[in-house]
């Protein structure tokens, strides 16, 4: 199997900073093609999740949250409580309830989960979110101030209408 | 033709509540009802926590008058740890039982019924408030404040604090007193005093301009429950309770407050958030009761303070066997609180006070505890079963002001029928209704647990139901 | 021994080397916040509220587990460091039921004089009003997991100088629960020598001895300082 080379994908990465999308030839070796550190992200365990505009980024950043906050061992609070609000904030964005204030929390908290968590789940935990606020700030917003899923993935509840009117 | 008021909300009543008036085609009020819309729920709030919480816990539901839970909680906790308490302690408890009585009568005497007896029931509502009084007569109305700040005091110098002290507790109470409080407090009476015949004086010259409002403000034979000592004086900490009837006639003595669930009933309606308790053996509504001043001081034979008692012994008088005029409630607040004035100088006095040893310790021997005291609206049970290690199971509150949720209601339906017409509604006429309420100086949020937005609503509805007017305020 | 100098908020200060910053600077009247540490115990670095600014490293870093270094420059009161420490305490309170009017602990809890200290007077996240047990079955004292943090001074103290370990945390993240033995009733464990030390380390009122009422929980540390110096200077030898 051979890989393509490096000096072909530089354009890819180039492209992929310009539009964030990348249509990948076939076999390209990851690493060549995505920076990864330079775009805010890590390996970990090696998967790579492929997503479409059918994907709500704020459910997505949910669903991370959800899994950090699960994963915690709670030892420090920054991470056990931290992950818990996170998610909480999260959990509202899509479905209606929340409102400018939980945004700014939800950046101020990611900063506080990223330079104070013990280990490297805490440290790592608001990553989906902090990205997901870069790259896709209209989804948030959306959610927001219209109470609407641009990916048409969120339910917004009676609770969520609420806050709206 | 429908038409509607509103009037929203009432003024100088503790705590929020409806009034329904129900008229008939005729624009004739048919009857009435006093609702307590919200809920707080204390009772089920304090299960899974332990009993010995609950002095401080309960406490939290009232400000006005946290003494009587801390007191009535506390008693429950010495029946579950089985104690006697000190000496020293039962003298601090009933000196402060006193000095929340004093406080929270003159608050309602002074801050929010004074402008209706002293200014007139047509007063301008702008007038018609303790702002208004201190226009007219600064110095009376200063010392209705300073009254209501000795009691405050006592209750800081003994407690700690003023509203919500941590003090009381089962077995006894937290701290022993000095000598420099104990000055301090004897230095306030004669004032006190003073004031206190002040106010007596100009209330009973007033009461004559009163006589339709005496004649038609809850009004009506009902049975009087209360505390009374062996000796059948008054008694607001620790004593026995008696039913008396309109007559004067004793209906029933010696009644142990620990077994009160085997005499009084609770019944609930759904339109009120407020408990409706009543007299087993007449049942409901016909074992309606009264409770707080009046009450106490038609079922004990005397006062067991020489000032009180001259005072009480001319009040008897007012009445044909009982007084059953609830505007009484209004002198009878004041005599409760001279005899509360000369029983803190006694206690003040009692070298017991000031001992060291203000607790008795001891681990939970029993199961079930009931604490009951004289708030200052009336009787209050505080009723708990705790589990093998000392957890609430379940609590049940017999609150002063829902034992006069009955009469308040036959109140409410006497002073409609009375002075509301559902032609021409004055602003005057309203007020009676409420002064009525005022009589019997409810603590709603005490009674109900409720919470939430502050409204007072006076509904008028025709035979069907439906809304003809709303006032609210 | 060596020495070491360093600057801590723009004063000069000198410690032993290893000792901790968290130590130097207390040692010298800077009082950086913490609740998890307490001295005699080990140190876990689990609440995060002694984090400090050190000059030259991007990162934050615990000062009870961060050893000084000769010509460190540390800051322990900056405003980054202040906003930290606000949101970690608001975490803890929205956390579990703090509620300060009716705890055994009022007026002598850790937690409530940080939070006054922190000028915290009211909480930006939702409460999360976890429906959490008391365990009184203990003869003289309770736990009341609404009030604890999870500092676990409690696991360290019974570990470390009482010896029986009955303490230990079960479950993990906001589901974690301090638990005696193997999750016995507190009253049932064949491991506590009821010797209440756990009691006296408890920052909070979530252990306490039992028949306290509101606000009457006081503690007494003397026992950790003689303890710890006995066995360090083996005073009870010879």
């Amino acid at each position: 199997m051979a890989y393509q080379s490096l000096r072909d994908s530089d354009a890819q990465i180039e492209n992929f900073n310009r539009a964030n999308t990348v249509n990948l030839p076939r076999q390209t070796h990851l690493s060549a093609v995505l920076r990864l550190a330079q775009i805010g992200s890590i390996m970990g365990s090696g998967g790579l999740i492929v997503m479409d505009e059918t994907s709500c980024m704020v459910d997505v950043a949910r669903f991370f949250m959800e899994f950090c906050m699960d994963e915690s061992c709670g030892k420090c609070i920054p991470c056990r409580a931290g992950t818990v609000q996170m998610h909480d904030i999260l959990r509202r964005i899509t479905t209606g309830e929340a409102n400018e204030d939980d945004l700014e929390m939800l950046k101020t908290l990611s900063d506080l989960l990223r330079e104070t968590s013990l280990c490297g789940l805490g440290q790592t935990a608001p990553n989906p979110v902090i990205s997901t606020l870069k790259y896709f700030p209209q989804e948030y917003e959306a959610h927001i101030h219209e109470k609407r899923c641009p990916a048409g993935h969120c339910h917004m509840t009676a609770a969520g209408q609420e806050v709206a009117s | 033709m429908a038409e509607r008021i509103q009037i929203h909300p009432v003024t100088r009543v503790e705590g929020h509540a409806k009034i329904s008036i129900y008229v008939d085609d005729a624009g004739e009020v048919t009857s009435a009802q006093f609702h307590v819309t919200e809920f707080r729920g204390f009772e089920k709030l304090c299960e899974g926590r332990p009993f010995h919480e609950m002095p401080g816990l309960m406490s939290r539901i009232c400000g006005i008058c946290p003494i009587s839970h801390i007191l009535a909680s506390s008693k429950a906790g010495d029946m579950l740890l089985g104690v006697e308490i000190p000496r020293a302690a039962a003298k601090q408890r009933r000196l402060v039982n006193h000095a929340q009585i004093l406080q929270s009568h003159a608050l309602s005497f002074f801050h929010l019924s004074a402008p209706d007896l002293f200014l007139g029931m047509d007063a301008p509502p702008s007038k018609r408030n303790i702002f208004g009084m201190l226009e007219g007569d600064a110095d009376f109305v200063r010392r209705g404040i300073r009254l209501r700040q000795f009691g405050q005091r006592i209750i800081e110098l003994v407690g700690g604090k003023k509203i919500h002290p941590a003090w009381g507790a089962p077995g006894g109470v937290l701290q022993a007193i000095g000598a420099a409080e104990r000055d301090e407090i004897r230095s306030s009476i004669p004032e006190a005093i003073e004031s206190l015949h002040e106010a007596l004086g100009r209330l009973k010259r007033v009461l004559d301009s009163f006589a339709v409002e005496i004649e038609h403000l809850g009004n009506f034979p009902t049975l009087f429950l209360g505390t009374v000592s062996p000796e059948g004086e008054l008694e607001y900490y620790d004593g026995l309770i008696r039913i008396g009837d309109a007559e004067g006639n004793i209906v029933a003595d010696g009644l142990d407050p620990l077994r009160y669930a085997s005499y009084l009933g609770e019944a609930s309606e759904e339109w009120s958030f407020m408990k409706l308790p009543h007299y087993k053996p007449l049942g409901y509504p016909g074992g309606l009761y009264r409770v707080g001043p009046l009450a106490r001081l038609n079922i004990a034979k005397s006062a067991g303070t020489p000032l009180a008692n001259r005072e009480m012994t001319e009040f008897k008088q007012r009445g044909k066997g009982a007084v059953c005029q609830s505007f009484h409630y209004h002198l009878a607040r004041l005599i409760e609180m001279l005899h509360a004035v000369e029983s803190i100088e006694q206690l003040a006095d009692d070298p017991d006070l000031m001992r060291e040893h203000v607790r008795a310790q001891a681990g939970q021997n029993r199961h079930h505890g009931v604490g009951s005291c004289e708030a200052p609206r009336g009787t209050l049970f505080h009723d708990y079963e705790v589990d093998d290690h000392g957890l609430i199971r379940r609590a049940n509150l017999l609150i002063a002001t829902s034992q006069n949720n009955l009469a308040m209601n036959q109140t409410v339906e006497q002073a409609a029928r009375y002075f509301v017409s559902s032609r021409a509604i004055q602003e005057g006429m309203l007020n009676r209704v409420e002064a009525g309420i005022r009589c019997f100086d409810p603590c709603l949020s005490c009674s109900t647990h409720a919470f939430g937005q502050a409204s007072f609503i006076i509904e008028i509805r025709n035979a069907a139901g439906d809304l003809l007017q709303q006032i609210t305020r | 021994m060596n020495v070491n100098t360093l600057q801590i908020d723009r004063k000069m200060v000198t410690g032993r080397e290893g000792d901790a910053i968290f130590a130097v600077a207390w040692e010298h009247g800077i009082h950086i916040p913490r609740l998890c540490h307490i001295g005699g115990l080990s140190d876990v670095g689990a609440c995060r509220l002694c984090m400090v600014e050190i000059e030259g490293q991007k990162r934050l870093q615990a000062s009870c587990l961060t050893p000084i270094q000769e010509g460190m420059v540390v800051r322990t009161d900056t405003p980054r460091l202040r906003q930290h420490r606000k949101l970690i305490v608001e975490l803890l309170l929205a956390e579990r039921n703090h509620i300060c009017s009716v705890c055994v602990a009022d007026g002598a809890c850790e937690l409530q004089s940080l939070a006054a200290a922190l000028g915290i007077d009211h909480v930006r996240f939702r409460y999360r009003f976890p429906t959490l047990p008391v365990d009184t079955s203990h003869e003289r004292f309770g736990l009341d997991h609404n009030r604890c943090i999870l500092c676990t001074r409690c696991v360290r103290v019974c570990d470390e100088i009482e010896g029986a370990h009955t303490w230990d945390v079960c479950g993990r993240g906001a589901n974690s629960l301090i638990i005696s033995d193997l999750g016995e009733p507190w009253g049932e464990s064949e491991s506590c020598t009821s010797c209440g030390k756990c009691v006296q380390v408890c920052p909070t009122g979530a252990l306490f001895d039992k028949g306290k009422t509101i606000a009457e929980m006081r503690r007494d540390r003397g026992f950790l300082k003689y303890i710890v110096t006995a066995r360090k200077e083996k005073q009870w030898i010879g």
